[in-house]
């Protein structure tokens, strides 16, 4: 076979691509450890109130059963500092979800079966379930919403057009396929953790921590991870019960959360209210952007989501007004989900400019590129790169913008009313510190590895693309080690940055094995090149070749003497000082809206997007595409509702609507893939994760606005808000 | 149901499983009769905590195995835990997401809904059986070749999907595609990859006779 050279950049087969279509990739828990026990966790089945009594005596006594863990007899793990409280009795319940106890059995039958027996009596309290109920008290979340920026309400005051609409949207749960699964064995205080991760070191730090342990006894192992979108960045309460339990049991325990387990207790999306103003002179030009925001949090948790986060970025404006305010329901832990804030903020901004644009009579494409920018707005420094015009154009040119007619509710196909819709999406860029080691070995092959992660993004095969580009090897010869905390640290896979953190320090660390290699090949006394100046060694498919002479790397390593020759090497983020890096894109879409159903069809979507370089366009445009799944979720399908009681209508796929096969047309993506020089990192600005989703609900809502006339500020666009 | 109920200790989908289920099995497998090597169960094992076991005999991706299984066990967990073939995945264990798609007697059949003891003396074909030794199946080279998944975890399931609707004659156009493959939740949204993918397979597939 030919070796293809191998580049960055081009769509490269997923190295992990046979282990996923066979089977054999695995999860957490598809490890196969003797002696395994099984655990399940009893919770709480009430949002407010509390814990009177927990009757384990008949579970303890069920057929199979080594332990039940309850508040009265968890010490034996020896949890640390809060951890302690991990099942509380008598504490208050704030949210369904809380772990009570945690039963383990030889069987998962058996496990379950006995979890089923164990009896808890409340006394019940009044839960708040409902962002907008009365009782609940709205904490101001300032300093999360920004500063206000020049004089918004004089600026608003002498705007000639004003533009101001309130946005609702509703809780949204990550639901990775993958449900949240924990193997835990101890080797006397040696502790080593299976778990979907999206920080095997985070990970490895809080489970140390929750024990009190050293960090380095504590070994997290993530090599797959069905998914994450951000819920994979905590350490949610089921991971250490499964370690606790298996120091009480002495035993290897296996915890799997149900799908409805993980609705309550494995984060979601707070739900949120915004009212959005824009003020503009009567050509479009922005002067001024408000945003007021309330978003919901859970009952005991810190997080607010940065609604406000994204909005002020793309398009130029003097005077802006933010403010963030949130009320605690009593429901689990929200936690970062897929581009946090932004799909949100964006939403409400995407669609109001598209009011805008009608009350201005101007095409939304115009009122865009009137504001266009090449600095940040909030601060004035220059961004590294910008193409967002050229997005709009080319998108434009994709859809056949040009046939849309402006007016609203004049195209009809049959019952099918049809409309389209444009929205716009922006997530920073950015990167981080990272470490990579590159071992070449005897026989040629070369084997990367770092404590980065791949929960589907692509980091084996793009970390294994640029090993492979510089060593000039086939990519069969490359291997590539992720996910396991003792591998040299590498950064979290959150906010987008984790390939352009991760792929320059593989390269960087390839780098350093070539020179390396060649220098050996041209020193070393018993090497055919010795005495060749480095300069004029070629390197190409594992072959040293200078002139007729020409040796393989796999017997450079041999001249050393040892298995292989080993660099790790360290990437400090090269940017260029004083830029802002950002992300844009532009989504157009073309709907259908039955006239008597109010059913939303999407039937193209069109994105264009502007990340600077990519590392793989094949991983990179299906993550692109996929970003866009999501945000067709939030527009058309996705809400978890809590009823009074502060259940989920139905905790499940059932009741929580996923995107399906049929409901998501060919997403056409493209990049305008300008590498970013003032960014540095290879040209890639990160930021593909996350930047997609936004501005996907904005471009529905407004196409439906176009087929329709009826102007949706909430979503989901479900029918009964059409008919 | 509400959630109150779902995880009331008095009501369990388990209990109830095991005690509709278990009665048919009895009717069907009369005891000794099945593999005289194992221990046939005696009577229909309790609702509940039984230790009971009983035997039943399985024929996953063409061997035979005469296993003594948990009359409640799933032929998800069967699979998974009894098995060690843990390329079948548990994405919901509702029945909602597809993930544990096997195929059963060459049909598609979600196995997170079916009961070990209910396919006693079945062909059963996971993931780990549709290759040809080190040779890929079409549909599988076709999700490599099309990016057809990000994350893989419901990988497993969209293929034994795949595979049975080229074989039953449709994914003959990208709606029919889309539609019959619906039971089969993607959260990475790889859906339009995965499409192609069936496609491209679909056209390789036509009139092979694989």
């Amino acid at each position: 076979m030919t070796a293809q050279p191998i580049k960055l950049g081009q769509p490269l087969s997923r190295l992990d691509g046979k282990a996923k279509v066979t089977g054999g990739a695995k999860y957490a828990a598809d490890y196969v450890l003797p002696g395994t026990l099984h655990a399940v966790v009893i919770h709480s089945t009430i949002a407010k109130g509390k814990l009177t009594g927990v009757d384990v005596s008949q579970a303890a006594t069920a057929p199979g059963v080594s332990a039940v863990i309850d508040a009265t007899n968890i010490a034996a793990a020896r949890l640390a500092g809060d951890d302690r409280k991990l099942l509380a009795v008598g504490d208050d319940v704030v949210h369904i979800g809380q772990a009570i106890a945690v039963v383990v059995a030889e069987s998962l039958e058996q496990a379950k079966h006995s979890a089923s027996l164990v009896r808890c009596e409340y006394e019940r309290g009044t839960p708040i379930t409902q962002m907008l109920d009365p009782h609940a008290k709205e904490e101001d979340a300032n300093g999360r919403g920004g500063p206000n920026r020049g004089n918004p309400d004089s600026a608003l005051a002498s705007a000639g057009v004003t533009q101001s609409a309130t946005f609702q949207t509703p809780i949204q749960t990550h639901h990775p396929m993958e449900l949240g699964a924990t193997i835990a064995t101890w080797n006397d205080d040696k502790l080593t953790i299976y778990d979907g991760t999206q920080a095997v070191l985070g990970s490895r730090k809080n489970i140390a921590g929750a024990f009190g342990l050293p960090t380095e006894s504590v070994m997290v192992v993530s090599p797959y991870v069905g998914g994450g979108f951000g819920a994979r960045l905590m350490v949610w309460p089921h991971t250490i019960l499964a370690a606790a339990a298996a120091r009480i049991v002495r035993a290897p325990v296996k915890l799997v959360i149900s799908r409805s387990q993980m609705c309550y207790a494995f984060g979601h999306r707070p739900a949120s209210r915004q009212t959005l103003t824009l003020g503009s002179d009567s050509t479009g030009k922005l002067s001024v952007i408000s945003q007021q925001t309330l978003s919901t949090t859970g009952a005991t948790s810190g997080f607010v989501e940065p609604v406000t986060g994204h909005s002020l970025v793309t398009y130029d404006h003097q005077h802006s007004s933010m403010t963030a305010k949130t009320v605690r329901l009593n429901v689990g832990a929200p936690a970062p989900m897929r581009a946090p804030g932004a799909p949100l903020g964006l939403f409400a901004l995407e669609v109001a400019l598209d009011e805008l644009a009608e009350s201005l009579k101007i095409d939304p494409i115009d009122l865009r590129l009137q504001n266009e920018t090449d600095k940040d707005p909030r601060n004035g420094r220059p961004y590294t790169d910008r193409h967002f015009a050229e997005c709009l154009k080319r998108g434009a040119a994709k859809i056949g913008w040009a046939d849309r007619n402006p007016a609203p509710n004049q195209r009809r196909e049959g019952d099918w009313l049809i409309g389209y819709g444009l929205g716009c999406c922006a997530w920073h860029g950015g990167n981080t510190q990272a470490t990579a080691r590159v071992r070449v070995l005897r026989d040629g092959s070369a084997v990367v590895a770092s404590a980065a992660q791949d929960m589907g993004v692509g980091t084996y095969t793009v970390m294994g693309q640029a090993v492979a580009d510089v060593l000039g090897l086939p990519i069969e010869k490359v291997s590539v080690e992720l996910g396991i905390s003792t591998l040299p640290p590498a950064p979290t896979a959150g906010g987008s940055r984790q390939a352009s953190s991760v792929v320059p320090a593989a390269h960087q660390a390839a780098t350093a094995a070539r020179k390396k290699l060649i220098e050996l090949a041209t020193t070393h006394e018993s090497s055919p090149l010795a005495g060749i100046s480095g300069e004029s060694v070629d390197l190409t498919a594992g072959l040293l070749t200078a002139g007729e002479k020409s040796m393989s790397i796999g017997v450079v390593v041999g001249l050393t003497g040892q298995p292989n020759i080993e660099v790790t090497e360290q990437y400090t983020p090269d940017a260029k000082q004083g830029f802002v890096a950002m992300n844009f894109g532009a989504h157009f879409c073309k709907v259908a809206v039955h006239a008597i159903t109010g059913e939303v069809r999407v039937r193209r979507f069109v994105s264009t997007f502007d990340c600077g370089k990519v590392f793989n366009e094949k991983t990179a445009f299906n993550q692109l595409a996929g970003g866009v799944v999501w945000g067709l979720g939030m527009a058309l399908t996705e809400a978890a509702h809590l009823d009074e009681k502060g259940r989920y209508a139905s905790a499940d796929f059932g009741g929580y609507h996923l995107p399906s096969h049929a409901d998501v047309p060919d997403i056409e993506v493209e990049v305008i893939n300008a590498a970013d020089e003032n960014f540095g990192a290879l040209g890639s600005r990160g930021g593909v994760g996350e930047l997609s989703i936004s501005g996907v609900a904005a471009a529905v809502s407004n196409a439906v606005y176009n087929a329709t006339g009826k102007r949706i500020r909430e979503v989901p666009i479900t029918p009964d808000k059409l008919i | 149901m509400s959630d109150e109920n779902r995880f009331d200790p008095n009501v369990t989908r388990r209990e109830l499983m095991a005690g509709a289920v278990a009665a048919g099995v009895a009717a069907s497998v009369p005891a000794g009769l099945a593999f005289a090597d194992e221990a046939a169960p005696a009577a229909v094992p309790a609702v509940g905590g039984s230790a009971v076991e009983m035997g039943v005999k399985l024929i996953v991706n063409g061997q035979p195995h005469a296993l003594s299984i948990d009359p409640r066990a799933t032929l998800l967990d069967t699979l998974r835990e009894t098995l060690s073939l843990t390329g079948t995945k548990k994405g919901c264990d509702h029945g909602q997401c597809g993930a544990c798609t096997v195929h059963v007697n060459g049909e598609r059949a979600l196995s997170c809904l079916m009961l070990a003891a209910q396919c006693e003396g079945d062909q059963i074909t996971t993931i780990e059986g549709i290759a040809n030794g080190d040779e890929l199946h079409p549909v599988q080279k076709a999700f490599i070749d099309h990016d057809g998944f990000q994350c893989g975890y419901c990988t497993s399931g969209q293929i034994m999907s795949a595979v049975a609707l080229i074989k039953e004659g449709h994914a003959t156009t990208e709606d029919e595609v889309r539609e019959l493959m619906s039971g089969n939740l993607c959260r990475c949204g790889a859906y339009p990859n995965i499409c192609k993918a069936v496609m491209d397979a679909q056209g390789k597939l036509a009139g092979s006779g694989i």
